[in-house]
């Protein structure tokens, strides 16, 4: 469903990403790991349509309808109404913007995009309490301002609240585990658990391999120096653990 | 133009519609008729601010003085122009070109206690507090509260006698009708006995969108000791309106103002909010909130005197700037030299969503207490890119992401006022974009 090809990409004057390659199927979890710097957020950034990020070459197919489009022709709404999602991994407060109605906005463009009916406050309401449920999170979130004075690790739980609302078929999940103490990595990765299917696949951006005892992945990437220099099983990941990141790079 | 002097603009602009009001008034009491022509003589003397005064240093009055404005008739509007303003459970009181139309007798079952009269009627009774409120003001030199004055007799008295609560809430709609240059001048007058409690709102509406009528409106309110009053100012006029309204109030010990600006109307809207904390204890919240669109000017000036020790004053204005638009805020905290442990704060934030609005913020501090918490600020924005791309990034597109942000800044300020947002929403939501 994603196909990334021989793709560099500028911020500033600085080449970030330098020759990206990556192919990613429904169905599969793909981790991205590397050392700081590498570019693992910029590639999160980019796929989602960031404007501070200039795509010098290369490509980016996207299957909508089961065709592949050039994800780059589309705005940042437009990839997220196309069912690209990331979960950030600074998740921006929004004053005044009410949690519950931004997420049911949201959901409603995404609804009519799809010409699907949008749903009215009151049954949304039941959508989302459910979900919540679902995630074993307390329904005082929704009433708050979105993100406004949340603790870090429920920044992330709303990033996966989100997710679950809007159901993406390619979730991107930039360094979620960051910051997050053992009980709301355990919950945050069940929330992302529960969401796997055959039709959708995640990207899970990470710096550790912690996160992915909890979400086990098909493949592992590792992105040094802006290009995937080694990919791998699960294993992979393990040696990094045990190994660091330096036999790789030298 | 320029050998013309400002005495004589406000001579030549106004003259007319006042020998005509005074014609019609020929049978009121000769003290109100004394009154009025001493309250006209002071306007013509003082004569139209020109920029040259520090008040109206960034505020041009010269759509007033492109023609003699007459003194609006009396007129009646459809109910569609009413209908979108009108909520069940209040008592609503319309006023079309400043006459009262609603029946009061049709008013239904009011709580005892609480008085609503036309102001004329007052003023002929002598009702005591109607007296003291002209006297307490009498000396203020603003030319357009002297304007006022000058055609006293429009508008309401309301009274709640002490301890007197009236849950329901008072809204007092303004409709200018006719297309010219028709001049309105309505005072009302708020008050609040002892421990008594109430709610006003006042909206400004236009029946014509063509219409450059000039509106100069005051609101004089009294709150003795404990009372408590929630004073909504809603200005909706249209676009080629002019609008000057002053609010001035006077609160005795512990009680408590809540005052809300909402101005998004007019091509050209001044209002001057004057408080005056003469009691200790007492508190005065004041809320703001203006949008600016193409060619509109608005100017709010506050100033809060903290007369005595113990009294809070807050305030929060807001703008939303769009299109080639101005808006000035000037705020002025007066803490008086025996005004110990006052707490003041002062905050003004403006978005300009165009790079042709232009905001002049202006606090003003005059602290002559050592013992005092003051803080002002002010601050001038535009929409936050970070914001906008998080909202669009779950789907949003840009115009209704946009939509939200200002709606979301707007909203810091109409929630302190949930029953008139609930039925202003669509409207400021409609406002921009």
């Amino acid at each position: 469903m994603l196909d990334i090809s021989n793709l560099h990409v500028t911020v500033g004057a600085k080449e970030i990403l330098k020759g990206l390659n990556l192919k990613v199927n429904e169905g599969e979890v793909h981790a991205i790991m590397g050392p700081n710097g590498s570019g693992k957020s910029t590639l999160s950034k980019v796929l989602a349509g960031h404007p501070d990020y200039a795509v010098a070459s290369g490509t980016i197919h996207y299957d909508i309808n089961f065709k592949p489009k050039n994800l780059l022709d589309l705005a940042p709404d437009e990839r997220a109404r196309a069912g690209i999602f990331l979960a950030y991994q600074y998740p921006v407060e929004v004053p005044g913007v009410n949690n519950a109605e931004f997420l049911r906005a949201a959901f409603n463009a995404i609804c009519r995009d799809q010409g699907v009916e949008e749903m009215d406050p009151l049954d949304f309401d039941s959508y989302l309490r459910e979900k919540i449920q679902f995630l074993g999170m307390d329904a005082k979130f929704m009433d708050r301002q979105l993100n406004v004075d949340f603790s870090g690790g429920e920044k992330k739980r709303n990033e996966i609240l989100q997710m679950a609302v809007l159901a993406p078929r390619l979730a991107i999940l930039d360094e979620t585990d960051s910051g997050l103490d053992v009980d709301s990595l355990r919950l945050v990765s069940e929330g992302v658990n529960k969401l796997r299917s055959d039709s959708n696949a995640v990207v899970l951006i990470t710096h550790y391999q912690r996160i992915l005892s909890y979400i086990v992945p098909d493949f592992v990437h590792i992105l040094a120096n802006g290009q995937i220099i080694k990919s791998g099983d699960k294993s992979l990941a393990l040696e990094i653990e045990e190994r660091g990141y330096d036999w790789l790079l030298n | 133009m320029n050998q013309v002097s400002p005495a004589s603009q406000a001579a030549v602009s106004f003259a007319s519609a006042f020998a005509g009001f005074s014609r019609d008034r020929a049978g009121d009491a000769a003290w109100l008729r004394e009154h009025r022509e001493l309250a006209f003589a002071d306007f013509v003397q003082i004569g139209l601010p020109t920029r040259k005064h520090e008040d109206w240093r960034y505020t041009s009055l010269r759509s007033l003085t492109e023609g003699a404005f007459s003194l609006a008739p009396q007129d009646v509007v459809s109910a569609e122009v009413l209908a979108p303003h009108v909520q069940a459970g209040d008592i609503t009181l319309v006023l079309v070109n400043g006459r009262l139309v609603t029946p009061l007798e049709q008013l239904g079952d009011l709580p005892t206690g609480l008085l609503i009269a036309p102001l004329a009627d007052a003023l002929s009774v002598n009702v005591p507090a109607a007296l003291r409120l002209l006297k307490r003001y009498a000396t203020a030199q603003q030319p357009f509260s002297q304007l006022n004055e000058a055609f006293l007799g429009s508008g309401l008295f309301i009274e709640w006698g002490p301890r007197v609560t009236c849950e329901r809430r008072i809204h007092i709609i303004h409709i200018g009708s006719g297309k010219d240059r028709l001049v309105t001048l309505p005072r009302h007058m708020l008050v609040l006995g002892s421990e008594a409690k109430g709610e006003v709102v006042e909206t400004f509406v236009s029946s014509d969108e063509g219409t450059t009528s000039f509106t100069n409106t005051v609101t004089d309110i009294e709150l003795a000791a404990g009372a408590q009053l929630d004073h909504q100012r809603c200005q909706l006029e249209a676009p080629q309106a002019l609008h000057i309204g002053r609010v001035r109030a006077e609160l005795a010990a512990a009680a408590k103002l809540t005052s809300l600006s909402l101005s998004a109307g007019a091509k050209l809207a001044r209002i001057d909010i004057d408080i005056g904390l003469a009691g200790q204890g007492s508190e005065v919240i004041l809320n703001g909130l203006y949008l600016t669109r193409e060619g509109q000017h608005v100017d709010h000036h506050t100033v809060v005197d903290h007369q005595v020790p113990n009294a809070k004053s807050r305030q929060l204005y807001k703008g939303i700037l769009d299109g080639v638009s101005r808006a000035v805020f000037n705020g002025v905290v007066r803490v008086r030299r025996d005004a110990q442990l006052t707490q003041a704060y002062q905050m003004n934030r403006n978005l300009l969503l165009s790079s042709d609005a232009e905001i002049d913020t202006k606090p003003e501090l005059q602290i002559d207490a050592d013992d005092v918490k003051c803080s002002h600020g002010a601050s001038v924005g535009q929409l936050n890119d970070d914001h906008l791309f998080y909202l669009t990034s779950r789907g949003l597109p840009p115009t209704e992401a946009r939509r939200m942000l200002v709606q979301a800044f707007a909203d810091d300020v109409m929630l302190h006022a949930p029953r008139l947002h609930a039925t202003l929403r669509p409207l400021t939501m409609g406002y921009f974009l």
